[in-house]
């Protein structure tokens, strides 16, 4: 009768209302992927990138990245569930996969390309341009440790490559809030979020890697004792 | 305590994050949608020709002020009344106030020194009255009477005699009716189509800094500008080559501009080179603004 187990687990609730929160703000980067369909060269984002967008490799890149990162979000979103991994391994399996796929092949070579091109001169283009650069690099590491089995740390870099997707929905995120609380000038919020859209997810799955490990050391001790 | 603190914070998130961009987004366009004058005679050496420029102030006759349902309340609007052929005692003429660009006839009698002028607006447009002003070489003064006797309308203005140049380096001064007491940076440009909810555009320093006609702008230049800057250093192009804005907010602005003419409904074909870049630019930046500076959506 594990139904009517009415056990709290704050971290199950955690959990799922993480969940919720990032599948809502996913939802919200459909509506932006959207706009770009069909292809229009002077569409939303694109109408400030007028001198970059006349360039076929920019063009290449700019919408290889709106169409395939929309997945990469899409499919982390479920690869962090307990319940599917343990009990669907097959869908688990396939759908790393083709994250780790998208993510070295389209989406990040894609997103250096346009870290290189991005608005606001080195200061943000040095941002971008490691984003991807980790990005690829968490990616490709997590998909290293999964095949030589070293699951640990296949999630820490799953863990890190994820925080690093979702800084498309925290880069946003945090400007829209900087707009609303300070109304900062459009330039000046996207400096600051050009660095912390990444660096505080980051920080955070580090915060959580951190954690675990200790939770894992103390389990340990106990186990000794 | 935490968590529902946390909760509550979600909650009020996802209360006011419900769009990736503004619907509603609307870059505010002054239509030029008025005739040109196309009959101007003029006779070289004619002193009483050209353009006479000042205030359309409210005169009030009765005890009981009328009632006013736009913002002519407490705005002194700029008039423009150019004398533009004078044949005996016959004289015509326009006028161009508020962005609206009428026609007069009448007749001017000299009296030692001055003419006396009355002269009157088609009748065809709501708004059209009567002039009665007197002149010499260097004021016009007088008032003027709308047709309709219900708005019982009346204004009085001294203009001075002006001649309008073109002039790309002309840059923008401090306008009078800001308040600098309360913000020192921010200049507030009121958009009052209803009292009831005030939108309030704000533009900053930039407006005095960068001009938009003399200096062929990039990206850089534009990209950290809000949309209230963006919006006046373009509409400032137009306000150079004197087109006469039906925008009340614009109009409003521009004429407390000592250096502003209201001259032209149509001026697209004055427009230099860099001036059409500029504002294609601009145009871009405040379409951006508009639709995303608040939204989730990528600026």
């Amino acid at each position: 009768m594990r139904f009517i187990n009415l056990t709290f687990n704050y971290k199950q609730l955690g959990k799922g209302l993480f969940f919720l929160f990032i599948a809502y703000f996913t939802y919200l980067m459909w509506l932006i992927t959207i706009q770009y369909i069909p292809i229009n060269l002077k569409a939303a984002f694109l109408q400030i990138k007028q001198n970059e967008i006349k360039r076929l490799h920019y063009q290449i890149a700019f919408f290889t990245h709106v169409y395939t990162s929309i997945f990469v979000l899409i499919l982390g979103l479920f690869q962090f569930s307990d319940c599917i991994r343990i009990r669907f391994v097959k869908f688990h399996r396939t759908a790393g996969k083709v994250y780790v796929a998208l993510v070295l092949g389209l989406a990040g070579p894609s997103g250096l390309i346009m870290g290189y091109y991005a608005n606001g001169g080195w200061f943000t283009q040095i941002s971008f341009c490691l984003l991807a650069i980790f990005w690829i690099w968490f990616t490709y590491l997590a998909y290293k440790h999964i095949r030589k089995g070293q699951v640990q740390k296949h999630k820490n870099f799953m863990l890190r490559s994820y925080a690093l997707t979702l800084s498309a929905i925290s880069l946003r995120l945090f400007k829209w809030l900087i707009v609303i609380v300070f109304e900062l000038p459009p330039m000046d919020t996207y400096y600051i979020v050009a660095w912390a859209g990444w660096l505080v997810n980051l920080g955070i799955a580090e915060i959580i890697i951190f954690s675990q490990l200790s939770l894992l050391n103390n389990a340990k001790t106990k186990v000794n004792i | 305590m935490f968590k529902s603190i946390f909760s509550l914070s979600l909650i009020l998130l996802f209360s006011q994050c419900t769009s990736i961009k503004n619907e509603n987004a609307n870059v505010t366009m002054d239509e030029s949608t008025l005739v040109t004058d196309g009959e101007l005679v003029l006779e070289d050496g004619n002193k009483l020709y050209g353009f006479w420029v000042g205030k359309f102030e409210m005169d009030f006759q009765d005890e009981d002020y009328p009632i006013y349902e736009d913002d002519e309340f407490e705005y002194n609007k700029k008039i423009n009344i150019s004398i533009d052929k004078i044949v005996g005692e016959r004289i015509e003429g326009h006028s161009v106030v508020s962005g609206n660009y009428r026609a007069f006839s009448g007749s001017i009698k000299s009296d030692s020194g001055r003419y006396f002028v009355e002269a009157r607006e088609p009748g065809d447009h709501p708004n059209d009255g009567i002039f009665k002003f007197q002149m010499n070489d260097t004021m016009l003064w007088g008032t003027w009477t709308a047709f309709d006797k219900k708005d019982s309308v009346r204004r009085k203005y001294e203009l001075k005699r002006r001649i309008f140049q073109y002039d790309s380096t002309v840059a923008l001064e401090e306008a009078e009716y800001v308040d600098y007491k309360k913000t020192k940076q921010e200049m507030i440009v009121e958009e009052d189509d209803s009292f009831e909810i005030p939108y309030y555009a704000t533009s900053t320093q930039k407006i005095y800094e960068i001009n938009a006609s003399n200096t062929f702008l990039n990206e850089p230049d534009v990209a950290n500008l809000k949309k209230g800057d963006l919006l006046i250093i373009r509409n400032a192009i137009y306000a150079r080559h004197g087109y006469a804005f039906k925008n009340k907010a614009l109009r409003r602005f521009f004429d407390a501009q000592d250096w502003y003419i209201p001259v032209n409904s149509d001026i697209t074909d004055e427009l230099s080179a860099t001036e059409r870049h500029n504002i294609e630019l601009l145009m871009a930046f405040e379409k951006n603004a508009e639709e995303y500076y608040d939204h989730f959506g990528r600026f």
